[in-house]
C-alpha cells in the first residue's frame, strides 16, 4: 500500500471542534483517488498532513510502510518523497519557468537538471517558455507548469490540493484530462483535492467524501456515485 | 526507561534550532524591560518626596500632551488623507507625497524653532501683567507655551496617522460606497458612515503610534518646560541620583503604554469586519470642481506649512547665518558616527528581524508567535524606559564580570538599546510580507524537498528583498532622529548629530543647531520618499 492514514485527528488551537477527527484511508500503488468535499469539511487539513506541513494531533500516517507521522515518529514535508502542487500554483515570481522546475532538482548535476527540465517542458506541452516568468504565463500554463514542477523531482505521491480551482469551465475540463493523461504517463499515484464534484467523477478511481472532519463514504467511483450511503453523499457527487 | 526516551524524542522532534535561536534572541530584547520590573521593588530614598510633589504634574502633563496632541492629530491628517485617497484635484499626487514630510523632522528640532515665537509675546505679557496682575500674565504665557508644544507635536507627529488612514482608505470596496450612493447619501455622510467606520483598525494604530511618541517625547518638552514623565526620569536618574525611583517613574510609564497597546488589540480584535473591505474593485476618485479644488488644498496645505515648510524655513535661515561658525571636523566627525551607527544597527537590525520572522513563520504555534509579538514591541516601549532598563542589565553584566563599564559605557550597549526599540519597526513589515507574499511559496520550496534554510535563502530572501530595504531605511531614519536613548547611552565624549544639535540648542546657541538639524531632516526626507515610493508600489499590486 502507497499511503495509509490510520485514526488521524486535527483540531486547530482557536476552533473548538476537530478539523479532522478519526480519519483513516488507504491509497493503493498507482491509485488516483478524489477527496470531495465542501469547504471547511477537513480535506485539506488531512491533505496537508499527509504532506507533512501540518502535525496531526493524533493518528499514524505510513508511506510505502514506513511511519512517517504519528507517535514519536516524524519525517518533514522535504523528506517523505511526496510532491504537492497548490491552489494557484505556488510558483516562484521571482525565478523563471526553467528554474521553478529546475528549484526541487539540487540533487542532481547540472547537465542532468537541464535534460529534466527540458523532458518536464516537453510533457507540459510548453518547451519554449523556459525564460518565460510565472507572470508572462496564462492560467492553465502556470498549471501545468506547477504540476511538472512537482512531478520532476519523482515523487511516490502527488498531492493537488485543488489545482482547477481558479480556471474557468473550458479551460478546467482541458487541464482536468490534461493532468490525468500527464499523471497516468508518469504512472503516479495521486490524490486530489477537490469541491468540485465533476473533477472527482473524472480524476478519481476511488472516491473519497469528507463532511465537517469525517468520512462520509469511500469507495470505487462506480460504488461511490451508485451507490450512495445517504443523501448528503447522493446529493454532493450529483 | 521508555518515558524519557520518548520525552527527549519528543523534544528532539518539538526544539529545533530555529525555536531555540527565536527564544534566545527574544529573551535578549525583553531583558531590559524586565530589568524595569525588577529595578521597581528596590528601596528608594526619593520615591515618597517625588510622589507627594512632582508625580501629580508629571502624570498631568503627559495626559493633556496625549488628549489634546491626539485630538489635534486628528484634524490634520484624517481629512487630508481622505481627500487624498477619495478625491481627484488639481495637486492631489503633490500632497500625496508632501504630506508626510513632517516625519522627517525629530520633534525636539521643530521645537528649536518654534520656541522663540515664545519671545515675540513679550509685549503682551507685559500689557496682561500691568492690566491684571502677575498671575493672570502667568497663566497666560503657561498657555500659550502648551498651546505652542501641542501645535508642534501635532504638527509632526500627524503623519503616522495620515499614512496609516490614507492606505486604509485606498484599500476600501467601492461597492459600499456605491451601495451607499444609491441609497442616496451625500459624500460627506459616506466619511462619516462609511469610510472611517471601515478604516477604524488603522484610525486606532495609527493614533496609537502618536500617542506612543508622546509619551516617549523628550527633547520637545524639556526645551518647553513642560514636565513629563520622561521629563521626570531624567531629573529623578540624574538630577537626584535616585535610580530606583527613576525605574519606578518608568513603570509608571509602562502603564499608560500597556493602556494604548491593549486598547489597540481591543480595536485590532474587530479587523475582521472590515477585511471584507480588502478584495475586489477599489474605490474610483471622484473629481472635485475648481472652488473645492482650493479649499482642498489650502487644507492640506496648513499641516505641511506647520509641520515641515516652518522649520525648515528657519533652519535654512539660521544655518545661513551661522555655517561659518562651525568647526567643520567636529561636524564631520559627529555626522560620521551618526551615520555610522544609524547603517550598522539598521543592517544588523533588519537581518535578525527577518531571521525572527522566518522563526514565526516557520513555527505557527499561539506559544512562540505571542512570545515573538512581545519580544519585538520595543516601538511601544519609551526610548528612555528601554535606556535604563539596557543600563541596569549591563550594569549586572559589568559588576558580575568584573569588568567595570565595559559594556554599560560601550557603542554597543547603544546599538542593543536600538535594537531593543526599533525591532518593531522593521519586524512587521517583514513578518506581514513573509506571511501575505510567502505562504504558499514556503510550502512548495518545502513540497520540492528543500530544507528551512534553504527556502530562507532561496525563497524568502530574493522576495522580501524590497521590503527588507523600506524596514531598514526606517530603522535608519529612527536612529538618525532618536535622542533620549542615545544622551542616555552614548559613551562619554561620543557625539552624534542629534545630540550634538541637542547640546547647542540646550546652551541657547539655536542657530549653532540648525546645521546638524537640517542634515538629519534631509537624510530622513530621502529616506521617507523611497519608503512612500514602495508604500505605492505595495497599494498598486
Amino acid at each position: 500500500m502507497m499511503l495509509e492514514v490510520k485514526s488521524i485527528w486535527k483540531t486547530y488551537a482557536n476552533c473548538s471542534n476537530a478539523a479532522v477527527c478519526d480519519v483513516s484511508l488507504q491509497v493503493a500503488n498507482g491509485a488516483f483517488t478524489a477527496l470531495v468535499g465542501e469547504s471547511g469539511s477537513g480535506k485539506t487539513t488531512l491533505l496537508r498532513m499527509i504532506a507533512g506541513l501540518q502535525v496531526p494531533d493524533k493518528g499514524a500516517v505510513l508511506l510505502n510502510g514506513q511511519q512517517v507521522a504519528g507517535g514519536d515518529a516524524w519525517i518533514p514535508p522535504e523528506k517523505r518523497g511526496v510532491g504537492m502542487v497548490f491552489q494557484g500554483g505556488a510558483l516562484f515570481p521571482h525565478l523563471t519557468v526553467e528554474k521553478n522546475i529546475a528549484y526541487g532538482l539540487s540533487h542532481l548535476s547540472r547537465s542532468e537538471r537541464a535534460a529534466t527540465v527540458r523532458e518536464y517542458l516537453e510533457l507540459a506541452r510548453l518547451p519554449t517558455a523556459a525564460r518565460r516568468y510565472p507572470h508572462e504565463l496564462s492560467g492553465g500554463e502556470r498549471q501545468r507548469i506547477a504540476l511538472v514542477r512537482a512531478l520532476a523531482p519523482k515523487p511516490n505521491l502527488l498531492l493537488l490540493d485543488e489545482p482547477f480551482s481558479n480556471l474557468d469551465v473550458a479551460l478546467k475540463a482541458a487541464l482536468r484530462e490534461e493532468v490525468h493523461s500527464i499523471l497516468r504517463a508518469k504512472q503516479m499515484t495521486a490524490i486530489l483535492v477537490t469541491h468540485d464534484p465533476r473533477d472527482a467523477h473524472s480524476f478519481g478511481d476511488r472516491i473519497v467524501i469528507m463532511r465537517a472532519g469525517i468520512i462520509e463514504q469511500q469507495g470505487t467511483r462506480q460504488t461511490v456515485v451508485e451507490n450512495p450511503s445517504n443523501a448528503y453523499c447522493a446529493q454532493l457527487l450529483h | 526507561m521508555k518515558q524519557p526516551l520518548l520525552f527527549i524524542r519528543y523534544l528532539q522532534r518539538k526544539l529545533d534550532i530555529w525555536l531555540i535561536a527565536a527564544v534566545v534572541i527574544g529573551s535578549l530584547l525583553l531583558a531590559p524591560l524586565l530589568m524595569v520590573f525588577i529595578g521597581i521593588a528596590q528601596p528608594s530614598p526619593e520615591w515618597q518626596h517625588i510622589r507627594a510633589t512632582v508625580l501629580p504634574r508629571y502624570v498631568l502633563n503627559t495626559c493633556l500632551l496625549i488628549l489634546f496632541v491626539g485630538g489635534l492629530t486628528l484634524l490634520f491628517a484624517v481629512p487630508s488623507a481622505w481627500f487624498v485617497a477619495f478625491f481627484e484635484f488639481k495637486g492631489r499626487r503633490f500632497w500625496q507625497w508632501t504630506l508626510v514630510l513632517p516625519l522627517a523632522i525629530p520633534t525636539y528640532v521643530a521645537a528649536f524653532t518654534y520656541y522663540d515665537l515664545l519671545d515675540w509675546m513679550i509685549p503682551v505679557w507685559i500689557y496682561i501683567r500691568q492690566t491684571w496682575g502677575i498671575s493672570a500674565a502667568q497663566w497666560a504665557e503657561q498657555i500659550v507655551r502648551y498651546g505652542l508644544l501641542i501645535v508642534l507635536l501635532s504638527s509632526v507627529l500627524y503623519p503616522y496617522l495620515f499614512l496609516s488612514l490614507r492606505t486604509a482608505f485606498k484599500r476600501q470596496q467601492s461597492i459600499f460606497f456605491e451601495a451607499s450612493r444609491m441609497l442616496g447619501k451625500s459624500p460627506w455622510t459616506m466619511f462619516w458612515r462609511v469610510g472611517l467606520p471601515l478604516a477604524r483598525p488603522a484610525f486606532v494604530a495609527g493614533l496609537s503610534l502618536i500617542v506612543m511618541e508622546v509619551i516617549n517625547e523628550y527633547g520637545a518638552v524639556h526645551f518647553f518646560g513642560v514636565p513629563t514623565l520622561t521629563e521626570g526620569i531624567f531629573r529623578t536618574w540624574f538630577g537626584l541620583g535616585d535610580r530606583v525611583a527613576g525605574l519606578r517613574l518608568a513603570g509608571i510609564m509602562l502603564l499608560f503604554v500597556f493602556i494604548v497597546l491593549g486598547l489597540e488589540y481591543w480595536q485590532r480584535r474587530r479587523l475582521r469586519f472590515t477585511e471584507a473591505s480588502l478584495s475586489g474593485a477599489m474605490v474610483s476618485r471622484v473629481s472635485l470642481s475648481r472652488r473645492a479644488s482650493v479649499l482642498v488644498n489650502l487644507l492640506c496645505c496648513l499641516p505641511l506649512m506647520l509641520g515641515f515648510l516652518f522649520p525648515v524655513g528657519r533652519l535654512v535661515h539660521w544655518a545661513y547665518l551661522s555655517y561659518h561658525s562651525h568647526k567643520f571636523s567636529d561636524f564631520f566627525v559627529q555626522g560620521l558616527h551618526s551615520l555610522l551607527l544609524a547603517a550598522v544597527v539598521a543592517v544588523i537590525l533588519t537581518l535578525i528581524a527577518f531571521f525572527l520572522s522566518f522563526c514565526a513563520k516557520v513555527h505557527e504555534g499561539a506559544g512562540v508567535q505571542r512570545f515573538l509579538r512581545s519580544a519585538t514591541l520595543g516601538y511601544a516601549i519609551p526610548g528612555v524606559v528601554i535606556a535604563v532598563g539596557t543600563m541596569q542589565l549591563f550594569g549586572h553584566v559589568d559588576r558580575y564580570s568584573g569588568m567595570s563599564w565595559m559594556l554599560s559605557g560601550s557603542l554597543f550597549a547603544i546599538g542593543f538599546a536600538y535594537t531593543v526599540r526599533f525591532m518593531t519597526v522593521s519586524y512587521q513589515p517583514i513578518s506581514a510580507g513573509m506571511q501575505n507574499v510567502c505562504s504558499h511559496l514556503h510550502d512548495a520550496s518545502r513540497m520540492l524537498g528543500q530544507s528551512h534554510l534553504r527556502t530562507l535563502t532561496a525563497v524568502h530572501w530574493p522576495l522580501l528583498q524590497t521590503t527588507l530595504l523600506a524596514g531598514a531605511i526606517l530603522v535608519f531614519i529612527d536612529i538618525m532622529k532618536e535622542l533620549p536613548l542615545t544622551l542616555i547611552l552614548r559613551p562619554a565624549e561620543f557625539e552624534t548629530l542629534a545630540t550634538y544639535a541637542f547640546g547647542f540648542a540646550k546652551e541657547g546657541q539655536i542657530y549653532h543647531s540648525a546645521l546638524p538639524c537640517l542634515v538629519i531632516i534631509s537624510l530622513g526626507a530621502v529616506g521617507l520618499f523611497y519608503i512612500n515610493r514602495w508604500l505605492e508600489s505595495v497599494q498598486e499590486r
